[in-house]
């Protein structure tokens, strides 16, 4: 089944076009990636998807439903839990209000998906008291993607979870990631970090807003881009 | 040592009768204060939505309530609440019209309806008074009329609102309304990705904040036996609004109670001052140093640095 499906999506700031015509799709099950560097269109992209931006043209399926002109709360309400850039976390929230306030009862109830979430991230549940705001960034990372998580979300897309964090906590994270996954969700990972290719089996490479190259995980891994962030030529 | 303070409150009533006049009708000035401040902090201390423009539900809870009395001998009793659904849906227009702009955008907008407001109260003499403003017909001693010569009932009136409206707060704050509103308070994009319905819970609290000021305005009115349009609607109003919450603590549930009680001591204190010495205004002047202090060194507030490491 086809978890999120975009065509011909082009999304644009007054005069300045940050997407042309991007279309992809993938399954259920699947870890789809948007590799690019910055201003390739990746944060555009999953804003757009999440109805904080409106496209310009093109829609967004996921599944039967049409996530064109929903506005970000209906998004989520419809499974689709967004780890924003920088985290965004709420600073003067506890912890678990910060997890509380996204919980989406979806016949769980609260109290057995914020132990799931303490059961993947251990030291979230240390600091459940504490303000989201005194965190370290590795926890504040590990509490945005907690909170995306309290939505029980069927795809779960991030906007590059590993921006500020040391290579250790980076790996972390998309260990988590993959963890995440085997338990069933879908995920949509923005990246322009090339290790994340590690998770995927799937996805795209954007430069300016376009498509570069499209394919599964090997052949991500084995195209110029990549091999240039690799290698510095 | 918190919950003594209610047991000193009720152990303090019966000694009323004997206090003086100046200190009772300073008590009721600080306990309507509180009451204005504790409904402004919800909409901007809890939900962080800086508005400008309580003067008008303050105005409007005052004006209906009086006009209501002196033209069809409606009794307050009564009149405050046709001013509170008056407040209820001039809030939700102008919350309509106001709440999707950001921080400094939405502040000014309410700060034009409060001029709006001035305008229109200074403009409809027949009914308002006009700019001398609207006395009240006094009836002397009156339970039906809410009159009294005598302060003393005014203060249970405001220890009343004092009470219930901590108690709306906390209840607001336990509350998942109120969780979403400080959700939104500190990131509106990160509260609606997050499934918040950010203009929704924006409009729930501006309304809930809108009627408990216009409330408090009915005791306001019935204290002060007037009301005109600057201290109604002028800028000057609405900046006392809201220096409880922010002296005291914005968002917390003992802030504006601290900080409303600590700001009429001091304007108590200043004005003895200034009749003595002769300088006129300084309160106003110590007010503004005050503030200048707390949003310098303890954006916090009081509470925030009484109660460092604690939550609320």
């Amino acid at each position: 089944m086809t978890a999120l499906a975009v065509a011909n999506l082009t999304v644009s700031y007054g005069d300045v076009v940050a997407v042309r015509d991007v279309s992809f799709a993938f399954d259920a099950g699947e870890v789809f990636v948007l590799l690019g560097a910055n201003g390739a269109g990746k944060t555009s992209i999953l804003r757009c998807i999440s109805g904080l931006v409106p496209a310009r043209s093109g829609t967004t399926v996921s599944g039967e439903r049409s996530l064109n002109g929903l506005s970000p709360h209906e998004v989520a309400r419809a499974g689709i839990s967004h780890v924003p850039e920088g985290r965004r976390i709420f600073p003067n929230l506890s912890v678990e209000e910060n997890l509380t306030v996204s919980f989406i009862p979806r016949g769980s109830d609260r109290g057995t998906v914020l132990a799931a979430v303490y059961k993947l991230f251990p030291r979230l549940a240390e600091r459940r008291r504490q303000f989201g705001g005194t965190l370290s960034g590795g926890e504040q990372q590990m509490l945005a993607i907690g909170r995306a998580l309290m939505n029980s979300p069927a795809l779960l897309m991030l906007d590059e979870p590993s921006l500020g964090l040391s290579p250790v906590l980076a790996d972390l994270v998309f260990e988590r990631l993959a963890a995440i996954n085997a338990q069933g969700t879908t995920i949509l990972l923005v990246e322009q970090n090339a290790t994340c290719l590690e998770l995927a089996t799937h996805g795209v490479i954007l430069q300016n807003g376009r498509v570069l190259l499209a394919g599964d995980r090997a052949a991500l891994q084995d195209s110029d881009f990549v091999r240039r962030a690799y290698l510095g030529i | 040592m918190r919950p003594l303070i209610p047991i000193a409150i009720v152990a303090a009533l019966p000694a009323l009768p004997f206090v003086n006049n100046y200190i009772l009708a300073a008590t009721v000035r600080a306990l309507i204060f509180i009451a204005l401040g504790q409904a402004w902090n919800i909409v901007a201390g809890i939900g962080g939505q800086l508005s400008l423009g309580h003067g008008v539900f303050l105005g409007l809870g005052c004006y209906v309530t009086g006009i209501l009395f002196n033209e069809l001998g409606v009794p307050p009793w009564i009149g405050v609440w046709a001013g509170v659904l008056v407040s209820l849906a001039v809030a939700l227009v102008m919350g309509s019209m106001t709440l999707r702009m950001r921080g400094v955008f939405f502040a000014l907008a309410t700060v034009a309806v409060s001029l709006a407001f001035d305008q229109l109260a200074r403009h409809y003499v027949d009914l308002t008074g006009g700019d001398n403003g609207l006395a009240l017909k006094f009836l002397g001693n009156s339970l039906w009329a809410m009159q009294s010569r005598w302060p003393g009932p005014f203060v249970y009136a405001g220890l009343v609102f004092m009470i219930l409206y901590y108690w709306i707060t906390r209840i607001i704050l336990a509350s998942r309304f109120g969780l979403e509103m400080r959700a939104v308070r500190d990131d509106e994009i990160a509260a609606a990705a997050a499934g918040v319905r950010v203009f929704r819970t924006k409009l729930l609290g501006f309304l809930v904040s809108a009627a408990m000021t216009a409330l408090a305005g009915g005791l306001y009115m019935q204290f002060y036996q007037a009301i005109d349009p600057e201290s109604a609607f002028g800028l000057g109003q609405a900046i006392q609004l809201q220096l409880p919450a922010l002296i005291g603590g914005l968002g917390t549930a003992w802030g504006p109670i601290i900080g409303g009680a600590l700001m009429i001591v001091l304007s108590e204190a200043t004005n003895w001052g200034a009749t003595r010495f002769g300088f006129i205004g300084v309160d106003i002047l110590v007010y503004g140093l005050v503030l200048l202090i707390v949003v310098l060194w303890a954006p916090q507030g009081i509470v925030g640095v009484l109660w460092k490491g604690r939550r609320r």
